[in-house]
């Protein structure tokens, strides 16, 4: 049975989600072997007879996954269990060269977290996080023609899966969890949660129930969502799909769908009852690995000040737009060099400004980490500084990035030197340069004259380009106004 | 025969050939091997290679090791790289093991000489070796009997005098019940006294290697080259570990109990009349040997259901990876997934391999889990704390290590009840991690088992590995050299 997707939300039904995420963690090797853990190589070629199953091979734990792990359990605010304990998870498929998977079921590195979400166009909210425990991923099979083709090379890597308790109620929430959850793991450096290399995967738990009540519905999950698109789309359908049941008088049945997002449809790929048996039982080639409690302190000593934290800093210490304090946020790094500039600068807003238009332009440009430009914090807040104080326009200001960054020997004030920048605010000489703007563009001045206001824009600017960039735009704008109005 | 440690000795020194050595045990494979088929693959060819080895070694005047040209034949669970690794099962025929196992690194740098794969009982799973996916091997003292299991070809190997040396695994009794029914020594190690890396796994809370040795001192020199850390197995104990052989051999004031669990009403009156003689020899040589009344092992009469539970459970896990996907031998039309990892276990398991996945995976399942598998964990850790507590007042136990001897080929095959209580005895210590031997202690005199082999079992507290086997040895000075199987003089 398919559903349609609906744009409409069912009237009578309130939607409950639950969100579950694998995440990658990012470590030079796998769970339990010394494997690389790598994407985007060629099949089979990181493999070796731990992660292919070859008789008699035992896992020997990542300790470096165990610090990521915890250290992404920290940042979600959760209670740390620091004695580590497997177990097995029994299946049958291709992919499972042991035919069970090496994860944590009774005890979850994690629990008892939670996540708070700001998002730009809806209301924030918190988050539960119910457990996040380490376990290993799959591999792949590829189905070629009437083959099925089997690549190991994922076979092994370490996951994070993290579980959310059933506190989404829309899509839009879901997806804004999600972001916001992404935007933390990466922040903090456990993983690099790309959807498209499939090291950030998603199932929804969806059920829903009556307007008011709080006892909750059937649910259904829907599996693999590798896009905040197809995890919006799929809980839309999936929406519909059980309110037109339950609104029809029809129950929901307890399953496991996928989403096309061709059709916009979730689909059923198996009933609870022919659900598996995974026969969970305890990992015995692993014993209790023991975090100690002063290393779970170091981890947590550790942790930056984590992005939400430090958005509401920026927004409360600098006044910045929420668009500007969450771009800054996105990226540790980026967060820092703001940090610094604005150390030396003390002007939050104009500082955002340089930081996420020119200093991310030079990286962009450059191909560049932050950390590589010549144009260091301290140089870019000079030119910031002279900027503020009058002496430069903007327009200048960018043209001095760009030699900030050719020329790393020479300062900002050098530079606006050599390049002869220096902005005129003189006012006779902005005089003689409005007059002139003013005869070589009658029509234009006399259109402004007659009323209309926005053509001062065009003015200055022509002025500013005459003046190569130097002249004060706003001495300018105050100009050209008394000029003309003057006339009339 | 040359001891393991004469042969080591000479050879190190110069006397001895390590080709002459090989070429001498190869002999013995060729006229003995038909009357007990001990071996899977006697892999000769690369024996020749490995005493080679040893023999460029010499002349580039290192020391070979202290196993150095010494004939040690593997059960043929334990991987060596590029040779035959079958574990006993068609799931495995013709497949190659990719890598060394721990054990036969430490072999190979001791100087030994790696002498064929020998036969078992399919993944270790039987008490007769009668459970092979391949054939049968047969007992050196009567062809007409069983010579144990599931280490059955070693044990056989070294008892008709092929190989001073060789090596099984045990989960139940493996080592130590082919030991007794062949006259030979075999010691199950701590649990975590030696590495399990390239052991094919049956039950890996409870998987042992260990020596099985024509000798006691024999067994003790093995179980100090393979014994030690191994960062690879998470389960190997850590630290430094006492060698065996440099514990003084010695039963003077060891305080010795022999509990009556042991003394158990299915053991034949004629095996404990050997029992009996042996704690004899005990006392005679020092030992303070005592009686200990029915009780303090309250939990030990649980052991078969516990040890079959825990067992079961975890293989039915561990084999789960022979579905013929990635190697080994496939079933299967081509066509659809379910019908080849049906076709492919179905066909290629023997009954009781398959038979002990049934009753693990149901062990397991949804809504049972709680009433056997849990449950027989909790009853494990009540007999492990049993035995601990035993261990304050005593330094070893002693006991019988088969409730009777080498009993008829076929005779229990088809009752897996009679079958599972050849491990009446030796679950115990598995399912407690505690070291174990079983020494030779007599022959039977009268009845079933007339003319058989006694295997009298010594178990220690955890760790104490070199004092059971220096017990052992002791035993073995005080009573003398065993008596050997017809086969261990045979002429061409």
């Amino acid at each position: 049975m398919s559903a349609p997707a609906s744009e409409n939300a069912p009237v009578n039904w309130e939607p409950v989600i639950g969100l579950e995420v694998h995440v990658q963690l990012a470590t030079q090797s796998k769970l339990f072997c010394r494997c690389p853990a790598r994407f985007g190589q060629p099949p089979n070629t990181l493999i070796c007879p731990v992660c292919t199953a070859q008789p008699g091979t035992l896992p020997v734990l990542n300790a470096e996954a165990v610090r990521l792990g915890i250290r992404a359990a920290l940042a979600l605010g959760c209670e740390i269990d620091t004695r580590l304990l497997f177990e097995r998870k029994s299946y049958f498929a291709p992919d499972l060269p042991k035919g069970y998977q090496i994860t944590q079921f009774e005890r979850p590195l994690g629990s008892a977290g939670s996540l708070a979400v700001e998002s730009e166009g809806i209301e924030a909210f918190a988050v539960s996080i119910t457990r996040a425990h380490l376990e290993e991923d799959a591999g792949k099979v590829v189905h070629r023609q009437a083959l099925s083709l089997i690549d190991l090379n994922r076979a092994g890597t370490p996951l994070l899966e993290i579980v959310s308790g059933p506190d989404l109620r829309t899509p839009e929430q879901a997806v804004a969890f999600l972001k916001t959850l992404r935007r933390l793991l990466r922040y903090v450096g456990v993983s690099d949660a790309d959807m498209e290399k499939g090291s950030f995967r998603c199932d929804a738990n969806v059920s829903l129930r009556a307007l008011g009540s709080d006892v909750l519905g059937t649910r259904t999950e829907t599996k693999n969502l590798n896009s905040f698109r197809f995890v919006a789309g799929a809980l839309r359908a999936e929406i519909a799909r059980q309110g037109a049941l339950l609104d029809a008088g029809e129950p929901v049945a307890q399953e496991t769908r996928g989403y096309d997002p061709d059709s916009g449809r979730t689909h059923l790929l198996r009933h609870k009852e022919s659900a598996h048996d995974y026969r969970y039982a305890p990992e015995v080639d692993l014993p209790a690995y023991v975090v100690s409690v002063d290393d779970v302190q170091a981890l947590r000593d550790a942790l930056p000040e984590l992005p939400a934290a430090r958005r509401a800093r920026f927004l409360h210490e600098g006044a910045l737009s929420t668009r500007d304090a969450d771009a800054l946020t996105a990226d540790p790094k980026l967060a820092d060099y703001y940090e610094r500039t604005v150390a030396l600068t003390e002007q939050p807003r104009e500082t955002a400004h340089w930081v996420l238009r020119e200093a991310l332009r030079l990286c962009h440009e450059g191909k560049r980490e932050l950390a590589e430009l010549a144009t260091t914090p301290e140089r870019l807040a000079e030119l910031i500084r002279l900027v503020s104080a009058g002496r430069l326009s903007q327009q200048a200001g960018r043209r001095v990035v760009t030699a900030l960054e050719a020329q790393p020997d020479l300062s900002a004030q050098e530079l606006v030197e050599q390049l002869d920048l220096h902005q005129v605010s003189d006012a006779a000489e902005l005089q003689h340069l409005v007059d002139e703007v003013i005869a070589a563009e009658a029509s234009v001045a006399q259109r402004y004259t007659q009323g209309d206001a926005s053509l001062l824009n065009a003015l200055v600017g022509s002025a500013m380009q005459a003046s190569g960039g130097k002249a004060n735009p706003q001495r300018l704008r105050e100009l050209f106004r008394a000029r003309l109005e003057q006339r009339d | 025969m040359l001891t393991a440690r004469r042969i080591a000795d000479q050879v190190r020194a110069g006397d001895l050939d390590p080709i002459d050595v090989l070429e001498q045990a190869l002999q013995r494979l060729a006229v003995r091997e038909e009357h007990v088929r001990a071996y899977l693959d006697p892999d000769v060819e690369f024996a020749r290679r490995m005493a080679d080895v040893v023999v460029e070694r010499l002349n580039r005047g290192e020391d070979p090791g202290r196993l150095a040209g010494v004939p040690v034949s593997l059960k043929d669970n334990i991987a060596v790289a590029g040779r035959s690794l079958t574990a006993g099962s068609r799931a495995l025929e013709g497949y190659r093991a990719p890598h060394d196992s721990c054990v036969a690194e430490r072999l190979i740098a001791e100087g030994a000489v790696l002498l064929g794969r020998t036969n078992l009982d399919e993944f270790g799973m039987g008490a007769s070796t009668e459970s092979s996916g391949f054939h049968a091997t047969l007992n050196p003292w009567d062809r007409e009997r069983v010579p144990g299991g599931s280490s059955g070809g070693s044990a056989a190997a070294v008892a008709a005098g092929i190989v001073p040396l060789a090596l099984g695994t045990e989960t139940g009794g493996s080592i130590r019940q082919p030991a007794a029914l062949c006259g030979v020594t075999g010691f199950k190690p701590s649990y975590g006294a030696v590495s399990r890396r390239g052991v094919v796994a049956f039950g890996s809370s409870l998987d042992q290697v260990g020596p099985i040795a024509a000798h006691a001192e024999d067994a003790a020199l093995l179980y100090d080259v393979i014994a030690g850390h191994d960062p690879l197995d998470s389960t190997s104990a850590p630290g430094e570990r006492a060698s065996a052989l440099s514990v003084r051999a010695d039963l003077e004031g060891l305080r010795i109990g022999i509990p009556e669990e042991f003394l158990d009403e299915r053991v034949d009156k004629r095996v404990l009349q050997q029992i009996e003689k042996a704690v004899q020899v005990l006392g005679d040589a020092g030992a303070i040997t005592k009686r200990i009344p029915r009780g303090r092992l309250a939990h030990m009469q649980h052991s078969i259901a516990v040890y079959h539970l825990v067992a079961c459970s975890e293989a039915s896990t561990n084999l789960a990876r022979f579905d013929g996907v990635r190697f080994g031998p496939r079933v299967s039309d081509g066509h659809a997934l379910w019908p080849l990892y049906e076709d492919t276990r179905g066909t290629l398991f023997g009954p009781e391999v398959r038979r002990r996945i049934v009753l693990g995976t149901f062990a397991l399942s949804a809504g049972h889990a709680d009433a056997w598998y849990r449950r027989a964990l909790s009853v494990r850790a009540l007999i492990r704390r049993e035995f601990q507590q035993l261990f304050d007042d005593y330094d070893l136990l002693a006991g019988p290590t088969s409730p009777f001897g080498a009993f008829p080929l076929g005779e229990k095959l088809d009752d897996p009840v009679a079958m599972s209580l050849c491990d009446l005895l030796t679950a115990p210590a598995c399912l407690a991690g505690l070291p174990s031997v079983s020494v030779p202690c007599g022959l039977v005199r009268k009845g079933s088992f007339k003319g058989l082999p006694v295997g009298l079992c010594l178990t220690g507290a955890q760790g104490d590995d070199p004092r059971v086997l220096a017990a052992a040895r002791a035993f073995e000075v005080a009573r003398g050299e065993p008596e050997r199987s017809p086969l261990w003089e045979l002429e061409a």
